[in-house]
């Protein structure tokens, strides 16, 4: 599968869905102009992904998927969401998948609105706390 | 009464261009970079919903409207060693009350019921303009860990100006 890289700007992510280096990474800020034409091609990518997994004869180990958003406006936030719920069905399916959420410390709101992102979307997180 | 410290004002016509220049200027100024981490990160997002609030609510279209009622405006600024941010946008009169009831709703919330309010909002399938506006709204309360302070000044029969105000105080943490 082709893998995903977004370059960053000021007001959208650093996105790597790089399944031969296992490495997916979403990090940065999330206020793009169209929230909706940023994340769609990355829920379609998930979506093949799961296939491509659920087709493979020796699927590879687990996959480490890690958020490190910085900010996020409230319509990123439902797409985030939607992320989680696809790496939910990819896990679900067998594929197992661990999420690290990542939040900088004293930012009450990316660690709560992570707890909230995993127990909606049935995905457990690894919380990490980093120090600036 | 203490005065008021101006970090950031801005009266105009919102365009997306416009809230990316002014919050590479915002991060860049002394007055913010001061701040502590944590309250700083508060007082942009908060920021970044209001404006993204009045881009939304003034722009499509709607820019003559504005231009001859009324502008817009964000402040960012600090007195008595609590944060705030106000915001003022033209409103058309029939929305208001969909939106009071909104404020009040979430005004009357404690931290875990906004989180649980939060939770419904964010899962809906689908989102209206409306509906995004709420979970805005949400999440400038999550936060401040302050209740939305607003206005209603009547302009003519049909639009009245809606002005909101939340306080961030300089403490280390709201919970």
């Amino acid at each position: 599968m082709k893998k995903v890289e977004i370059v960053p700007t000021s007001n959208t992510p650093r996105v790597i869905f790089d399944p031969v280096s296992n490495i997916f990474e979403i990090s940065g800020e999330s206020r793009p102009f169209d929230v909706p034409s940023f994340y769609q091609p990355l829920l379609s990518w998930l979506d093949d992904f799961n296939q491509e997994l659920s087709k493979a004869k020796n699927p590879s180990g687990s996959f480490e998927f890690k958020f490190n958003l910085e900010y996020f406006n409230s319509l990123s936030a439902k797409y985030i969401l939607d992320l989680c719920k696809k790496l939910s069905k990819i896990r679900s399916d067998g594929h197992p998948i661990n999420v690290l959420w990542q939040y900088e410390s004293g930012d009450d709101y990316m660690y709560e609105s992570g707890q909230e992102m995993s127990r909606i979307s049935k995905l457990p997180f690894i919380y990490e706390e980093i120090r600036v | 009464m203490a005065d008021i410290n101006v970090i950031l004002e801005y009266k105009g016509i919102v365009t997306f261009a416009k809230i990316n220049r002014m919050l590479d200027r915002l991060i860049e100024m002394p007055a913010f970079q001061q701040i502590r981490r944590n309250i700083q990160k508060k007082l942009y997002g908060i920021f970044v919903e209001c404006i993204e609030n009045i881009y939304k609510n003034t722009g499509n279209g709607r820019d003559h409207l504005n231009m001859t009622k009324k502008l817009p405006y964000i402040k960012m600024g600090k007195q008595d060693d609590i944060f705030f941010i106000s915001s003022g946008n033209i409103i058309a009169n029939k929305r208001i009350n969909k939106l009071k009831s909104r404020l009040d709703r979430i005004n009357h919330l404690d931290h875990e019921g906004l989180k649980s309010a939060y939770a419904e909002m964010l899962d809906q399938d689908t989102i209206s303009a409306e509906e995004g506006a709420g979970l805005g709204l949400i999440t400038i309360a999550m936060r401040s860990g302050n209740k939305i302070k607003y206005n209603f000044t009547s302009l003519d029969d049909n639009h009245s100006y809606y002005e909101m105000k939340v306080d961030v105080p300089n403490t280390s943490s709201n919970l």
